[in-house]
């Protein structure tokens, strides 16, 4: 493919907010304080499953410096959902922002307001509360069980889309779709492999808190400054929540601390509100560590059983894929999560029969979200392992297994029909994928045909471990991002976006898509995300949709602002507008002559007919086209203790053009790391009561920077026709790869498979000797 | 509020000082060395904090082959000091090195260390392999052996006015060898347990041998049995696995919620065999085991 | 209770409540590029080098630092004039969402300040208590050595 000729893309441009954080100037949502301002604590349950029989605040109320004291009877009981997702959310309204009953160790039981954090801390602490102590799940292979407690017994939980909602058996959703027919795919398989797999519950730990401040405006509006992926998901659930119009609700969001899924979670904004419309106060809510771990959301423990089955030659016959996912108390991201399980991995394989299933269940463990990978993670884990497995039975090297069976670009995928989160139009088709040439580069690059199946002898064994896997784009039909961009007098543009800069490089990325049609510098973009009221409308950074989808409603947009530019540039080059093009920030005219951005805006603004040059533009997505990656790992196993050291690490990423190559990179790097932090040694451990243990650094660890192995990260040249500019989505894809490949080459090195993530040390030994046993 | 009876902070110059302010029962004051310990539990009815940051107790100082280490000196500044490097095969500041992170280092001192048996108070391990001393100055000054220190929570038996000032390491005769291993998850978290061996050695024969495991219970544990099946034998495999059998039987082991106490066990069997066969049957380790 | 304590060369008198931590003390007084991340010394966000060490300022009493000398990146350089650490991070990748990276320009400043060449093993163990979930710390240790080189390229010059 002829590699297209770019200006501001394919340009490791630096993080237009990068030096302001550097530096230290950039202020995030805790560093914003407004005099006057209260604090907010919330009182949290020592129970996993308990209803409040009585609640008595009065000794609080009388601490000097409380402001105020809510419980659930002082405030509209409203089903709502923490889901930032969009309207209506394909999530259950089963949370209400104070209860009579708690179901999770951690849930929220009573609010304080105070003046300082410590009198709002004491002040919880004289809170009197009667608890019935309920039974609780804690285990989510037996949440559907029929002697089951039933945790949302309440009548008013129900869920806003037409899908199956069975909050009396303790199940969220369930999914069942299928191509083709398994069983017949079966029967003329050579070789059948069928395994149960877990992964376990994980904490995003964004290196910033969740924090919300909020204060009345001089029109009585409510302000809230808050660390979102998802501001207008946010205003429209706090409005829901406090039953205020959505016109009185402004949300900002400032430099936010990394989000990766967890901050797509109204989790404090209802508060400070609350607090904020009842005492006319300023209030500011930031939770510690502590209460990050116990209350935010986590990754979905799931157990997923999968059958796969091939011919002699490796042809895959049948796949057959099942979810039992652990949402915890709520449902939030149930549904979704759970059908990503199946939509970011069947699709990547030629196979006529394919069937996934899922049942999404409530227990009392930690309340399970939207986390990078979504879903992909843990159906890779459970088919990665099993296609190891069923190549290595078939007499197959893995790699060559893979590229036997993987799709190429331009395939129709009819199971993404079944299984879409909206409406579908028309056959769902990959258009890039350079899955294959993703695993050649990768396999050569770690040397993968010289160093398989030589563990070595002795305590320390060697082995090699690869896995595949795709991601999506936006979420088809259902996200929506739009752009606004005005000139200056300079020159230089504004670009207003709902699109969320996360850390994850956004602004940046956008910007340059701006500058490109522009034909600008990307540092003559002043960038603003994401303030409801003086952005447009972005779902917010999720589902992989930003660079793709908010990257399209930009350049339109400029696209659109380019023509309002050539039209004043003609008029002032005296040429018809069919002979001025823009090149080099400047309109030039058919006998060379032009005219520069400085004047077009100045003559714009003050000389002549004066108007603003701006456009804003919008778009929906109509595919997602996924990036595939292929992760290679080499590592090395000690026998004696279990512990798995990574000594390489080489993932071969396709996701389009790369808009910021720098950026891009961290994305893969980023996302990996985590990806191998939890594969190794991130775990929640619980109490026989559903309380975690370890909610902190100290015990709940993950990776520094004396833990990562050599890594090589490469790029396949790629081109996605509907992106902008030939992009698509890197941002999550590099999580899932890990889980599998790191089982598979602990295979490799001592011949035990481990099926149950995390791989810590203790579970290796555990299987390492279980097999020396016989 | 917190520490609402706190009414000052001073700052003494001398031990005697020191003491002197700290032995006055109606002060209620208690000594801060790096000052962690105290932030993770405070003891809220502490009157004044004693700093001992301007107490000349920060000195790393080599004598006759072997190491005195004043109380207040940051765990940081054994792991840039080159007679730490240089003394005991390298061990204290290979354990200096691996505790908590470079930040943390910077603030937890020798004293701080092994006074407040915390999850991260590595050092007492190998200062009990090591056969150091510990120098406590109070109204009277005592000397005591990493043996006597270790017998009971530092708290206990520390009087009013007591504080831990120096570190005395014994010189490190030529025919010692050791080693000194800390199982973790990630390279800056807490142990899971570690495992710290002292040996002499004439030719292949074990002439005398400690060894200590930390992290099984919350003080370092010698294990006596283990040591008995070495001394005075011929170094082989069959007697290395045995006494790591031992020791991995014999350690009481305290619950810890990240994993089992069997796990602690086969960690001690091959935390012990693994430095064993390096240092008393000189096999190789892997390169990246070598510091 | 009061204390003198120098920040960013600038001495000053505060007063300061009992179970204040530094971290909660320079906050309080503006600093605002030291971040809580955890509140435990686990995370490095609140790294600050006091009398040339970096620490965890969560870790400190605030009553406890009378006659300290503190530094937080605000005294290293501004937009217009960043210090090469903060040029070197911005342009390797190094920051993504900037959380982490205040904390981890003081550990790395600390660093180069005592070791201006570093091995790639003394910067992962120079900065082994800054966590980071963005980057996965590659681009970071990437940053440290360009900017160690250019500031010895710098001092040649000088």
């Amino acid at each position: 493919m002829k590699k297209p000729k770019f200006n501001e893309i394919n340009k490791g441009v630096r993080k237009v907010d990068g030096l302001g954080l550097a530096v230290g100037q950039s202020r995030f949502t805790d560093d914003y304080e407004m005099p006057g301002m209260l604090h907010a604590k919330l009182l949290r349950s020592p129970y996993a499953h308990a209803r409040i029989k009585a609640i008595r605040t009065g000794k609080a109320r009388a601490l000097p410096g409380v402001v105020a004291v809510f419980t659930y009877k002082d405030v509209d009981r409203i089903p709502i959902t923490t889901a930032g997702q969009g309207y209506p959310e394909p999530s259950p309204y089963d949370e209400f922002i104070l209860d009579n009953k708690v179901r999770f160790v951690g849930d929220k039981v009573a609010l304080v307001a105070a003046e300082t954090v410590e009198i709002a801390e004491e002040a919880l602490k004289l809170i009197e509360v009667d608890y019935e102590v309920l039974p609780a799940v804690l285990d989510p292979r037996k949440a559907m069980q029929a002697n089951a407690p039933i945790i949302h017994d309440e009548k008013d939980c129900y869920i806003d889309i037409p899908v199956p909602y069975e909050p009396e058996k303790n199940r969220v959703a369930r999914v069942d779709a299928s191509v083709g027919d398994v069983k017949e795919g079966v029967k003329q398989a050579a070789m059948t492999v069928e395994d149960e797999f877990e992964n376990q519950t994980a904490s995003h730990s964004a290196l910033e808190p969740h924090c919300a401040l909020s204060w009345l405006d001089d029109n009585g509006r409510l302000v809230i400054i808050s660390t979102t992926q998802v501001p207008f998901h946010a205003r429209r659930i706090v409005s829901r929540a406090l039953k205020i119009p959505v016109r009185r609700i402004r949300i900002i969001k400032p430099r936010l601390g990394g989000g990766f899924g967890g901050k797509q979670e109204i989790l404090l904004e209802p508060y400070v509100g609350l607090i904020t419309l009842r005492t006319g106060r300023p209030v500011k809510m930031r939770l510690t560590r502590r209460e990050v771990f116990i209350s935010a959301r986590v990754r979905h423990n799931m157990i997923t059983k999968v059958q796969v089955a091939a011919k002699k030659d490796g042809e895959l016959t049948a796949i057959d894929l099942y979810a039992l996912s652990n949402t915890g108390p709520y449902g939030t991201h149930g549904l979704t999560v759970a059908s990503n399980v199946g939509t970011r991995t069947l699709p990547m394989f030629k196979c006529p029969n394919l069937h996934f299933s899922s049942d999404v269940v409530y227990t009392n463990l930690s309340v399970s979200g939207a986390y990078r990978g979504y879903g992909g993670t843990q159906g890779i884990l459970a088919t990665a392992i099993a296609m190891d497995d069923l190549a290595e039975r078939l007499g197959m090297d893995p790699m060559d297994f893979y590229l036997k069976n993987v799709i190429r670009g331009g395939t129709e995928v009819p199971i993404l029909k079944e299984l879409g989160e909206g409406p579908v139009i028309g056959q769902p088709h990959i258009g890039s994928c350079e899955l294959a040439a993703c695993i050649k580069a990768g396999a050569e690059a770690i040397g993968w045909k010289k160093k398989r199946g030589r563990p070595g002898g002795g305590r320390f064994r060697r082995g090699m471990g690869m896995s595949i896997m795709m991601q999506g784009s936006s979420i088809p039909y259902i996200d929506m991002a739009s752009a606004f961009i005005k000139i200056n007098d300079d020159g230089s543009f504004n670009l207003l976006m709902g699109a969320t800069e996360i850390g994850q490089g956004s602004d940046t990325v956008l910007a340059q898509i701006a500058a490109e049609v522009l034909t600008v510098a990307t540092d003559k973009i002043i960038v603003y995300s994401s303030d409801t009221d003086l952005t447009p409308f972005d779902v917010g950074a999720y589902a992989s949709s930003t660079t793709y989808l908010s990257g399209m409603a930009v350049k339109d947009a400029a696209e659109k602002v380019k023509r309002q530019i050539l039209e004043v540039g003609a008029h002032l080059l005296q040429a018809p507008m069919a002979r001025v093009h823009l090149s080099k920030g400047r309109v030039i005219g058919p006998d060379k002559k032009s005219v520069t951005l400085q004047q077009i805006g100045t003559h714009a603004l003050y000389e002549e007919d004066q108007f603003q040059i701006s456009a804003s533009a919008s778009r929906i997505s109509h595919e997602s086209p996924p990036p595939f990656a292929a992760h290679f790992v080499e590592v090395e196993v000690d026998r004696a203790t279990g512990k798995v050291r990574i000594l390489e690490y080489v993932q071969a990423v396709d996701c389009g053009t790369l808009i910021n190559p720098v950026l891009a990179r961290g994305q893969a790097l980023g996302a990996l790391i985590n990806g191998i932090s939890y594969a190794l040694v991130e775990r929640y451990i619980y109490s026989s009561r559903g309380e975690c243990l370890n909610p902190n650094y100290g015990y709940y660890n993950i990776f520094c920077t004396r833990d990562i192995p050599k890594i090589t990260t490469i790029f396949v040249p790629s081109y996605e026709p509907t992106g902008p500019f030939g992009a698509k989505s890197v941002g999550e894809i590099c999580i899932s790869g890990p889980l599998p490949a790191i089982s598979n080459a602990i295979y490799d090195a001592v011949d035990v498979r481990l099926h149950r993530t995390p791989f810590t040390p203790d579970k290796v030994l555990e299987a390492v000797q279980a097999r020396e046993r016989g | 509020m917190r520490l609402a009876k706190l009414q000052r902070v001073s700052y003494p110059e001398t031990v005697a000082e020191a003491i002197q302010i700290l032995s006055d029962k109606k002060r209620g004051a208690v000594a801060l060395s790096g000052g962690v310990s105290f932030v993770f539990s405070p003891l809220q009815s502490v009157e004044e904090l004693v700093s001992l940051s301007r107490l000349p107790l920060n000195y790393i100082k080599r004598k006759n082959g072997g190491l005195r280490i004043g109380a207040t000196t940051p765990i940081a500044d054994l792991v840039t000091s080159r007679a730490v490097k240089n003394y005991g095969d390298g061990i204290l500041w290979e354990t200096a090195h691996r505790i908590g992170s470079t930040l943390n280092r910077n603030l937890i001192t020798v004293g701080g260390n092994l006074v407040q048996p915390f999850i991260w108070s590595d050092l007492s391990t190998v200062v009990l392999a090591l056969r150091a001393g510990i120098k406590i100055q109070g109204k009277k000054s005592r000397d005591l052996s990493a043996e006597e220190f270790f017998t009971r929570l530092p708290r206990q038996f520390l009087k009013r006015g007591e504080l831990v000032t120096e570190i005395v390491f014994p010189p490190f005769p030529k025919n010692y060898r050791a080693a000194y291993e800390k199982f973790t998850l990630t390279e800056n978290d807490f142990a899971l347990l570690k495992v710290a061996v002292v040996l002499a050695r004439s030719g292949r024969v074990c002439r005398d041998v400690i060894i200590v495991v930390g992290g099984a219970t919350i003080l370092p544990q010698r294990v006596l049995s283990a040591e008995e099946i070495l001394r005075k034998k011929i170094g082989s495999q069959i007697l290395v696995n045995e006494a790591s059998e031992v020791a991995a039987e014999e350690i009481k082991v305290s619950r810890d919620i990240r994993c089992s106490e069997e796990y602690k066990r086969d960690l001690c069997r091959a935390l012990v065999r693994g430095i064993l066969e390096r240092i008393l049957l000189d096999q190789k380790v892997p390169e990246w085991k070598l510091f | 209770m009061e204390i003198i304590l120098t920040v960013n060369k600038q001495s000053r008198k505060v007063e300061v409540r009992p179970a204040e931590t530094l971290l909660d003390l320079l906050r309080r007084l503006g600093y605002k590029s030291v971040k809580y991340g955890c509140g435990e010394g686990a995370c490095g966000a609140c790294t600050v080098i006091m009398d040339g060490r970096p620490v965890n300022s969560c870790l400190i009493l605030a009553v406890t630092v009378d006659g300290r000398e503190v530094t937080t990146v605000e005294d290293l350089g501004t937009i217009q004039k960043p210090h090469l650490l903060q040029s070197a991070f911005v342009e390797s990748g190094a920051v993504q969402c900037g959380f982490c990276t205040p904390g981890m320009i003081m550990a790395a400043k600390a660093l180069l300040d005592r070791n201006p060449s570093p091995s790639e093993d003394e910067i992962k163990e120079a900065l082994d208590g800054n966590l980071c979930r963005c980057t996965g710390y590659v681009q970071i240790i990437e940053a440290v050595r360009l900017a160690a080189r250019r500031m010895k390229a710098e001092k040649k010059k000088n």
